[in-house]
C-alpha cells in the first residue's frame, strides 16, 4: 500500500513541479475565468431585467450558480479525452504500459493535480465574492455536501471522458466526437444553463444521463434546491453512475488494448 | 507584395490546396466527424437560445430573431475565418517557439501570407457555413430583411470582421517572438469570444462595451454587420470598426517584421 501511494504521490509531485514552472498559467484564471464570469453575469442581468424570477431562480441564485461554475471551472476532466486519445494514436501508450503503474489512475492523478493547482485563483475569486457579497455563502453544511457531490462529479466526468479517449483504439479522429459530445454535456449537465430552464421533456431526459451530476446536482445542493432525503437519493444514484462509468471505461480500455498496435522501439 | 509576388503566391496556394484536397479525400471519416461536430455545436447553441427566449421576450432590446441573426453572423464570420486561416495562431506559436519558422522563410513566397493561409479548409467548412447562412436567411426572413444593395455592404463588413479576427489572433501569436507563454492570452481571447457569441454589445455595461470595442474587439465582429442590416449602425461605431481593422492589421505586420529580427532558428 505504501508503495502504491508513493508511486502516485510522485506523479502528483512531478505534475505540480511541472505546473509551477508556468507561473502565467497560475494567474491567468484571474483574467480568463474572472472575465468570462463577469460576461455571464451581464448576460443574465439583461435576461432578468424586469423579471424578479425565472423558473424559481432570482438573479442572486443564478449569480451564485455561475460563481460556483467559475470557482470549479478548472475542475473539468475533458482533457482526459485528448490525453488518452493522443497517447493511443501516437503510440506513446506502449511506453506507459511498460511502466510499473496503472496508466489510467496515473492520468487521473495528473489531471487532478493540474485541476487543484489551476483552481487556486478561481476559488480565491469565489472567496473574495463571498466576503464581498455574504448572500453567496449558504452555510458550511451546504458547502461540505457540495464538495462531496463535486468530487463525485469530477470522477464521473473523468471516467466518461477517458472512455471517449479510448475511442482512439477504433478511430483516428476522437476530436470530432469530443466536440459534439462536450457541447451537449455542457447543456445536459447544467454548466451552460441551470437545467430548470430547459423544457419539461428535456429536464426529464437529463434524469437518465450521468451529466447532471457533473454540475447541476452539486450546484443545486449548494443552493439548497436539492436537500435532505432527495440529496441522499441523488448521491446514491450518482455513485451508481460512477460505477457504471468506471465499468464502461474498463471494458472499452480492455477491448481497445486487444486491438492496439504500435510501431517503433 | 508586388504583382508578381501575388501571382507566385496564388500558384503556391493552388498547389497547397490541391495537396490538401487529396489528403482530405483520403481521410473522409475525419471530414464527416468535423461536419457532425460543427452541427452538434450549433444545435446546442440554438437550443440554448431557444431556452432563453422561452422565458423572456427580448434581450437588452434585441428580439429573438434579431439575436438569432446576430448569432448566425457571428458563426459565419468564424467559419469563413476557419476556411481560410484555420490554426493560424497554433501554427505561429508552434513555429516560433520550436524555431521551425525557416520552413516558411526559405520559400520564395511571402512568409506571413503562406503561414496564415497554410490550412485551406473550404471542404470542411462548407456544411457549417451553409448552416450559418441558413440561420441568417431564416431569421432575416422573419425580420423582413429586404434583398438590396445593403446585403453587399453587409457581406463586405463580414469580410472585414474576418480580417479583424485574423489580425487579432495572429498578433497575439506573433507575441511568441518575445514571450514563451502566449497560449494563455490566446485562450483568453478565444474564451471571451465564445462567451459573447450570443450577446450583442448592448447587453454589457458601458465599461465592458468600451473594452469589447477596443482592446478585445471581438464584440464588434458580428455586432457591426448585424446592426448595419437590421437595426441601423451609428457612424461612430463604423469609424470604431474600421479603426480597429486598421490598427490590428498594422500591429500584426509591424510585430511580424520586428519579431523576425530577433528570431533565431533551431537548426544549424
Amino acid at each position: 500500500m505504501r508503495g502504491f501511494i508513493g508511486t502516485y504521490l510522485q506523479v502528483f509531485k512531478i505534475t505540480l513541479t511541472n505546473q509551477m514552472a508556468h507561473r502565467v498559467r497560475f494567474f491567468s484564471p484571474l483574467f480568463l475565468d474572472g472575465t468570462v464570469f463577469v460576461i455571464g453575469l451581464c448576460i443574465w442581468y439583461a435576461i432578468f431585467s424586469g423579471k424578479p424570477s425565472i423558473q424559481g431562480y432570482g438573479f442572486s441564485s443564478v449569480a451564485t450558480y455561475y460563481a460556483l461554475n467559475m470557482a470549479t471551472s478548472r475542475f473539468k476532466t475533458r482533457s482526459a479525452t485528448g490525453v488518452v486519445g493522443d497517447d493511443i494514436r501516437d503510440g506513446r501508450l506502449s511506453m506507459f504500459l511498460l511502466k510499473p503503474y496503472m496508466y489510467n489512475f496515473s492520468n487521473f492523478v495528473e489531471l487532478f493535480t493540474n485541476m487543484l493547482y489551476r483552481s487556486v485563483v478561481p476559488i480565491g475569486i469565489f472567496v473574495f465574492l463571498v466576503l464581498s457579497l455574504p448572500t453567496l455563502f449558504l452555510g458550511t453544511g451546504n458547502l461540505l455536501v457540495y464538495v462531496s457531490f463535486l468530487l463525485m462529479g469530477v470522477a464521473i466526468g473523468y471516467m466518461f471522458y477517458a472512455s471517449l479517449g479510448n475511442l482512439a483504439f477504433w478511430t483516428a479522429n476522437t476530436w470530432g466526437v469530443f466536440v459534439i459530445i462536450k457541447r451537449f454535456v455542457d447543456i445536459l449537465g447544467g454548466s451552460l444553463i441551470p437545467l430548470d430552464f430547459l423544457p419539461q421533456f428535456a429536464q426529464r431526459f437529463t434524469e437518465f444521463l450521468p451529466f447532471r451530476y457533473m454540475t447541476y446536482v452539486p450546484n443545486s445542493v449548494y443552493l439548497g434546491r436539492i436537500s435532505g432525503k432527495e440529496a441522499a437519493v441523488q448521491f446514491l444514484i450518482g455513485l451508481l453512475w460512477l460505477l457504471a462509468m468506471f465499468l464502461f471505461q474498463k471494458i472499452t480500455w480492455r477491448r481497445g488494448l486487444k486491438r492496439y498496435e504500435s510501431v517503433g522501439n | 507584395m508586388n504583382l508578381s509576388g501575388i501571382k507566385t503566391f496564388l500558384r503556391y496556394y493552388n498547389c497547397v490546396n490541391k495537396a490538401k484536397l487529396m489528403e482530405m479525400m483520403e481521410y473522409r471519416v475525419d471530414l464527416i466527424m468535423i461536419t457532425l461536430s460543427a452541427y452538434g455545436y450549433n444545435i446546442a447553441a440554438l437550443l440554448f437560445l431557444e431556452v432563453i427566449f422561452i422565458n423572456i421576450d427580448s434581450l437588452a432590446g434585441w428580439a429573438k430573431h434579431e439575436v438569432l441573426f446576430f448569432y448566425g453572423t457571428s458563426e459565419l464570420i468564424w467559419y469563413i475565418y476557419w476556411t481560410f486561416f484555420s490554426y493560424t495562431d497554433d501554427r505561429f506559436i508552434g513555429l516560433i517557439q520550436k524555431g521551425d519558422l525557416d520552413i516558411f522563410l526559405l520559400k520564395p513566397v511571402n512568409a506571413l501570407a503562406s503561414i496564415v493561409t497554410r490550412s485551406f479548409a473550404l471542404f470542411e467548412e462548407i456544411p457549417p457555413i451553409l448552416l450559418a447562412l441558413g440561420i441568417i436567411v431564416y431569421s432575416g426572413v422573419k425580420l423582413g430583411v429586404v434583398l438590396d444593395y445593403r446585403i453587399l455592404i453587409y457581406a463586405f463588413l463580414v469580410i472585414c470582421s474576418v480580417m479583424i479576427g485574423l489580425a487579432v489572433r495572429a498578433t497575439i501569436s506573433i507575441l511568441s517572438f518575445w514571450f514563451t507563454d502566449t497560449d494563455e492570452i490566446r485562450r483568453f481571447y478565444v474564451n471571451v469570444n465564445d462567451s459573447i457569441t450570443y450577446a450583442p454589445l448592448d447587453v454589457f455595461p458601458k465599461a465592458l462595451q468600451s473594452l469589447f470595442r477596443t482592446i478585445i474587439p471581438m464584440g464588434l465582429l458580428s455586432y457591426v454587420p448585424t446592426t448595419f442590416l437590421i437595426k441601423g449602425v451609428s457612424t461612430s461605431m463604423l469609424i470604431n470598426f474600421f479603426l480597429v481593422l486598421a490598427v490590428s492589421s498594422f500591429l500584426m505586420l509591424y510585430l511580424w517584421k520586428r519579431g523576425l529580427k530577433i528570431y533565431s532558428s533551431a537548426s544549424s
